[in-house]
């Protein structure tokens, strides 16, 4: 078995996407699938309906009136959307509180704060910029560090290591865990992603989202991922705090050519963050 | 805020994009005007290439004066030409011009006045381009949320007409459900009837088996007990006979209730003599009233119509079953039987029938229980008394068949009374003659009929029986043990009666019957039968079973008439009477 392997065998022994989360994954992608479907699965689980209502009814959203159930959400938001809900809800689960860390350190707490942030702004992104309306924009942002929390779960002290070795600009995160690790969170998330049957253009973001090269396309996932991850780690939401990876080179261009835009959406991201709080915090 | 976005794309932006993109759009405004821009850090720009010389023309202390004054400076610059400076908050900047034609005085006054309005302006254009691509990048979110929107109403469409249809499939499986129970239930109701019907059948050959022995222990009592008997010998007789009636009114109970419970008990509508049934009841109970020192009492109102049409022979049951319990639990005092009428008009009557007894009542907590089958009041008293418990069961069952009610008012140690009410029509005049008719011919009693009469029975008792009678009335008789002999005798000679049993080995009395009338129609086939043509000879079917489908079985293959067995004189000398008649 490789090291990834190793390390997802691992992690699912100890946690995973909880059975909801997965069934849910599955009805999105079924025609024949209904509201009654999903407010059947997602009951199975109260403390969910409740945490995914009080996302639902956050000004994130902006449904005017009171969403009181299951059923109502999916007419709202939409099964995707609400797909993308229970994604937030598992994965906070998966990440735990955690606390936070010293500058430069790993640290769940500041990770959380990152993915949040990542898909708001990979929304963001692709909406404004692209003019993108696919839903799984928002849930390739917010799961696409997830191999880190499994990395971190069975070698957390080896991720450490590798984290006090990255210095943005001289090498990056994933070398360091290469080099540390065997391996590195792209690759372990892409795993985890795959036997969750995600998306496949998910599971590709995660895949290549630390990569730099020419044939990943700024309006792909991939490169809106890169694009989203770069303004939250320059809005202070970076993986490690006070750590900034660079914009890849092959997205450098593009930001010139746009630059006003993404002032605009830098300008605004505040404010969607902060119709997003019940996103940040810890526990439902 | 504008700090930290310009912070984030340090390194992306050239440094002096917004200085440039300023001082191009400027030099738009004002073509002809040379133009210098002073940045803070002391580099200059100029729209048009190679003009760096221009910064050798002024001097500090003029960009110094420049700064500190709001609005546009005149001064010269070192080749003597006029210039205007204005200070550029905005950019942190100094801005220089050199008018076109410095020696015209309204010139320079001119540019003093437009450049602070053309920076204004450019400062505008420039925040509109940003407004601009805000105002494009809300549009494409628009879009997209547009797109969302109406893809959110298509898909919540489609799961409206997917839920639709699962809510039409269950109904549809729920209906193919309740069909497929529905069919089990049948079935197994089918099951249930089919049960029913074989126990019933049970109990019909039950008392059938039974009463062919019945018949032949009550009939050869009746003919030992016209035999020379002594004292000892006519009571050993008496009870035998006794016995006999005994068995077989349990018999008739038995075979009675099952048919209630099979719903097969029909009740007739025939006319019927009420003070007749009631005067019959009464003198069969005359007896035993005197063998117990009892009085029995019987009241019929006088003014009661003559016949009602009903069955009568119901109604005497229920009257011997009410008046035989009550004489049964009395020892002092006595009984007595009531009839009266409530009300009624021309064509109907309210009948009111009350049995009175002296004897041991019954507790009130136990009236209830008295009603149920198979049961009496106590235990005990099946041990004192006899009895199955069936009476009283079957009596409440026929009165309600009649439309009524057995009501019971009781004292323990006074006496009870059983009472029902039951509406009787009343028959009309066509109905009155067909009665006289019948009444005339069942008065022929004791006459010598010299009757030849062929007795078809397989069972060798029974045919001696009959044949005892028969011939007590005076009748030749010949017997056949099967249809087959029958037939063979009637090729012999004639015959004024058949009486006919209906099973019977090798060929039973329905097929003989049929055969006869056959013959009897068919020219051809007669000329061998010396006992058939001219008139059909009168066939009378003999069977045990007592149901009323075995009499329409029997008048269907061409009966004329009907005895059950065990064969009562009576009834077997008014179908003799009734022969002789032809």
């Amino acid at each position: 078995m490789s090291v990834t392997e190793d390390i997802i065998a691992e992690f699912k022994d100890s946690k995973t996407l909880p059975h909801v989360a997965l069934r849910v994954t599955q009805m999105v992608n079924d025609e024949n699938s209904t509201m009654q479907d999903f407010e059947e699965v997602i009951q199975l689980d109260p403390l969910l309906v409740t945490r995914l209502l009080r996302l639902v009814n956050s000004p994130y959203f902006g449904i005017i009136g009171q969403v009181e159930s299951i059923s109502k959400a999916v007419v709202f938001v939409g099964m995707k959307s609400l797909r993308n809900l229970v994604a937030v809800e598992a994965l906070r689960d998966i990440f735990g509180c955690g606390c936070d860390s010293p500058a430069g350190e790993f640290s769940r707490r500041q990770l959380w704060l990152h993915s949040a942030t990542v898909a708001i702004l990979t929304d963001m992104v692709g909406k404004r910029i692209f003019g993108d309306a696919r839903e799984d924009l928002f849930l390739a942002g917010i799961i696409h560090d997830v191999g880190l929390i499994a990395i971190d779960q069975v070698a957390g002290d080896k991720l450490r290591q590798a984290c006090r070795l990255y210095q943005p600009g001289r090498n990056s995160i994933v070398e360091c865990e290469e080099e540390v690790l065997g391996t590195d969170h792209c690759r372990v998330g892409y795993q985890l992603a795959r036997s969750w049957n995600m998306p496949s253009d998910v599971m590709k973001a995660i895949r290549f989202h630390h990569k730099s090269d020419k044939s990943i396309r700024p309006e792909s996932i991939t490169g809106i991922l890169q694009l989203a991850e770069f303004i939250a780690s320059k809005m202070g939401y970076s993986m490690l705090r006070d750590k900034v990876e660079p914009l890849p080179n092959h997205l450098v261009k593009h930001v010139k050519s746009m630059l006003d835009n993404y002032k605009i959406i830098v300008r605004d991201a505040p404010g969607e963050i902060a119709k997003a709080k019940s996103f940040y915090e810890p526990e439902g | 805020m504008s700090g930290l976005i310009d912070d984030i794309f340090a390194g992306l932006e050239d440094d002096d994009a917004r200085e440039r993109e300023f001082v191009q759009t400027f030099a738009a405004l004002l073509p002809d005007t040379e133009l210098y821009l002073l940045k803070a850090d002391g580099a200059g720009l100029s729209p048009a290439a190679g003009a760096d010389d221009l910064e050798d023309r002024f001097t500090r202390a003029d960009i110094q004066a420049v700064k500190e004054t709001a609005g546009p400076v005149f001064f010269t610059d070192c080749q003597g030409r006029a210039m205007v400076g204005l200070a550029v908050e905005e950019l942190k900047a100094v801005l220089l011009a050199w008018p076109p034609m410095d020696d015209c005085q309204s010139c320079r006054a001119l540019t003093a006045t437009m450049m602070p309005n053309c920076t204004a302006h450019v400062l505008l254009l420039m925040e509109q381009k940003m407004v601009r691509t805000e105002n494009e990048q809300l549009q494409r979110e628009i879009k997209v949320l547009n797109y969302q929107h109406h893809e959110l109403i298509e898909h919540n469409h489609r799961q409206y007409l997917l839920i639709k249809e699962k809510d039409r499939n269950y109904a549809r499986n729920l209906e193919s459900e309740i069909a497929a129970r529905t069919e089990d239930l049948e079935r197994a109701n089918e099951e249930l009837r089919e049960a029913s019907r074989l126990k019933s059948e049970f109990l019909a050959n039950m008392s059938h088996e039974l009463r062919t022995p019945m018949n032949a222990i009550i009939g050869f009592s009746d003919l030992l007990m016209d035999t020379e008997l002594n004292a000892e010998q006519m009571e050993y007789v008496n009870t035998v006979k006794q016995s006999g009636d005994g068995l077989l009114g349990l018999i008739n109970d038995i075979l009675d209730f099952a048919k209630i419970e099979a719903g097969k008990l029909d009740i007739v509508s025939e006319p019927f003599s009420l003070s007749e049934i009631v005067k019959n009841v009464a003198a069969m109970f005359m007896k035993p009233a005197n063998d117990k020192k009892i009085k029995l009492n019987c009241l019929i109102d006088e003014r009661l119509p003559a016949t009602f049409l009903g069955d009568g022979n119901r109604l005497k049951q229920i009257l011997i079953n009410l008046v035989g319990n009550a004489m049964k639990f009395t020892s002092r005092g006595g009984v007595s039987m009531t009839v009266e009428k409530v009300k009624g008009q021309d064509d109907w009557a309210m009948l009111r029938f009350m049995v009175v007894d002296t004897g041991i009542g019954i507790p009130l907590e136990q009236q209830n229980a008295i009603f149920e089958k198979f049961t009496q009041a106590d235990g005990t008293i099946t041990r004192r008394f006899g009895g199955t418990g069936l009476g009283l069961a079957i009596t409440c069952q026929l009165v309600s068949l009649m439309g009524g009610r057995v009501y019971l008012s009781s004292v323990a140690g006074q006496g009870s009374t059983f009472c029902f009410t039951i509406k009787l029509r009343l028959p009309s005049a066509a109905d009155k003659t067909m009665e006289a008719g019948q009444q005339s011919a069942a008065t022929a009693e004791d006459q010598p009929l010299s009757l030849r009469v062929l007795l078809v029975e397989d069972n060798l008792v029974n045919q001696r029986l009959a044949t005892i009678m028969l011939q007590k009335a005076g009748c030749e008789v010949v017997t056949a043990g099967d249809g087959r002999l029958a037939l063979e005798q009637l090729k012999k000679g004639r015959f004024d009666l058949i009486l006919m049993d209906m099973q019977m080995p090798n060929m039973d009395g329905l097929e003989a019957t049929a055969r006869i009338r056959a013959i009897e129609s068919s020219a051809e086939e007669r000329h061998d039968y010396a006992g058939l043509g001219g008139r059909p000879v009168k066939i009378v079917g003999l069977s045990a079973h007592a149901r009323q489908e075995d009499a329409d079985r029997a008048r269907a293959a061409g009966m004329d008439d009907f005895l059950t067995k065990p064969i009562v004189r009576s009834k077997l000398l008014a179908v003799l009477a009734e022969a002789a008649d032809k």
